[in-house]
């Protein structure tokens, strides 16, 4: 969103899209991108093709029941899209466990440029995927919550709609068994 | 946290435009599309079970029991799709003694309105049907009638071997007005042969198969091959149909219910040219139906409609408005409906219940069970 244009807030958005539908296609317009990449990096793309369009569809219709004094959208529709991944999580783990059984990430989309880094994925990226295999969901959601989508704590809290003790508490614990098999200086 | 951070990160591609494209207009469907937002009654059946008795019960003029008839012939699950995992005797119920076997025009009544095939991919490459690309939007049925007509007419695919199938494959969504894709979401694929004389679908990862397709292609080809003479053949069908089974009907064929079978025709089942264009010049003959512009398929696409508004059911048969290429159906249920089916369990269809379906692929293989 280019800053020289004052844009209405989600919250905003929302609260219009109840009588005036089609302004929530903005809300699409802003986050698909980043929802279909966390998701496309969990599951691959075509998964995530399917995780984005329903993410928007199940957002559009529970709209009435968003808390639109919160700005932003964004930890409510990674909820909604992380509860999507769900769904698939015995396939993320056997994906993750292929990863760190044969070096080769099975994500089944390469790109020409990334075929030479697949094929040679790093050690430390096979010991990791492993971890990332053998963490409970909820504790998965929310480390690559915070790792790759840089969310707050809070926001984190927000979108599984769990506490913000439990948040920190899942951390702590995913890390430190991906502290186990990664070295202590990476966590 | 570096380690995590890099962590696919320059291994993952960003989303392509066409499933941005693809995922936004299903949620402008969605957000177009309003209406009364009612529950569709759950039911105990699979999912793709109930997936498709609700498209039939979205088209279904007469209550299901009037058009299958009692004895069912044809197992359930080859309506239910490979996804059925119900014992096929429990939906049918044992078959009862005494009566005679399914006639074709019964097989015919009991399939679900679905998809259609009127452009025909073959070996891979699309058949495009496109006419004058600058004329008007249609103005009236008949002239889209008339249109479809003359494209499947002008349809340069060359006439398949009888041994042939046509393979077909659609996208099926169910929900409720201004939701389409709430409870269901399937592809459904099926073989149909060019004969007429049997249809295939995967269940389990195998392959079975049924006598009869849906009506007997060779039998509409015999010419003359007119309008009327086509909508003759097929009221016939149904009405010795109904003479057998339910006795229903009292020898007239609701609009809606026939429009439900030309639909089908041309969904599932290879027709010569002529018979085909036969169709499309019958359809707006017949009582009530309408054209509409601009309706939505399951995969986004939009098209101008053959529709059809009775007292129950509003229903959409949306061809690609410049090649007249088929592309889907789109069914509001407008009235509840109690269905009985053959093992005495009912279901309930709301009113607001919404059944789309989109054709994905529609071409001519060698062997039931192949792609290309």
């Amino acid at each position: 969103m280019s800053a020289e244009t004052v844009e209405i807030d989600d919250g905003e958005l929302i609260r219009r899209s109840a009588h005036d539908p089609e302004q929530f296609a903005a809300l699409f317009d802003r986050y698909a991108k980043q929802i279909h990449l966390y998701a496309a990096r969990r599951l691959g793309t075509q998964a995530a093709d399917d995780i984005v369009a329903e993410t928007f569809l199940a957002a559009f219709r529970r709209r009435g029941t968003y808390d639109t004094s919160f700005a932003l959208a964004r930890p409510w529709l990674y909820g909604i899209a992380t509860t999507l991944i769900a769904r698939h999580r015995r396939q993320e783990e056997r994906l993750l466990r292929a990863l760190s059984r044969t070096g080769v990430d099975p994500l089944p989309e390469a790109l020409a440029d990334t075929v030479t880094r697949r094929v040679t994925a790093q050690g430390r990226d096979r010991e990791l995927a492993g971890a990332l295999a053998a963490l409970p969901r909820g504790h998965r959601d929310v480390l690559l919550l915070v790792a790759w989508e840089d969310m707050s704590y809070e926001e984190v809290a927000r979108a599984l709609d769990i506490s913000v003790g439990t948040v920190r508490s899942r951390l702590h614990r995913a890390r430190k068994k991906a502290r186990n098999v990664l070295g202590d200086e990476e966590l | 946290m570096n380690a995590i951070k890099e962590f696919r990160r320059n291994t993952t591609p960003a989303m392509t435009v066409e499933a941005a494209d693809a995922a936004r207009a299903r949620l402008m469907t969605a957000i177009r599309e309003p209406g009364a937002v009612q529950p569709v009654t759950a039911n105990q059946e699979p999912w793709a079970a109930r997936l498709v008795t609700a498209i039939h019960g979205l088209w279904a003029t007469q209550p299901v029991t009037a058009i299958h008839g009692p004895e069912a012939t044809q197992p359930v699950t080859a309506i239910h799709g490979p996804e059925a995992t119900q014992p096929v005797t429990a939906i049918h119920g044992p078959r009862t003694v005494g009566k005679p076997t399914a006639t074709r025009a019964r097989r015919l009544g009991r399939r679900v309105a679905v998809a259609a095939a009127l452009a025909l991919v073959v070996g891979g490459t699309v058949v495009t049907l496109r006419d004058q690309p600058d004329m008007a939007p249609v103005a009236s049925v008949a002239e889209l009638g008339e249109r479809a007509a003359r494209a499947a007419e002008n349809d340069p695919t060359p006439t398949p071997g009888p041994g042939q199938w046509l393979y077909t494959k659609e996208l099926q969504l169910t929900g409720v007005e201004g939701d389409v894709d709430r409870d269901r979401r399937d592809t459904w694929e099926r073989w149909t042969s060019v004969d007429g004389k049997r249809s295939a679908w995967y269940q389990g990862g195998k392959l079975m198969f049924q006598g009869s397709a849906i009506m007997n292609p060779t039998e509409l080809a015999k010419p003359p091959v007119t309008s009327a003479g086509v909508i003759a053949k097929i009221e016939a069908a149904i009405l010795d149909e109904d003479h057998r089974g339910p006795q229903e009907l009292n020898g007239q064929v609701p609009p809606g219910m026939l429009f439900m079978e030309i639909n089908q025709l041309i969904t599932e089942q290879w027709l010569a040219p002529d018979v085909r264009a036969a169709l499309f010049r019958a359809l707006p003959t017949i009582k009530g139906i309408t054209v509409t512009q601009d309706v939505p398929v399951a995969d986004g696409r939009r098209g101008v409609a053959f529709s059809l508004t009775d007292a129950e059911v509003r229903s959409y048969l949306i061809l690609d408005p410049e090649t007249f290429r088929y592309l889907g159906t789109n069914s509001t249920r407008l009235k509840d409906r109690t269905y009985k089916w053959a093992d005495d369990s009912k279901e309930t269809f709301k009113a607001g219940t919404v059944g789309l379906t989109a054709q994905l692929e529609a071409k001519i293989v060698n062997q039931a069970g192949q792609r290309s």
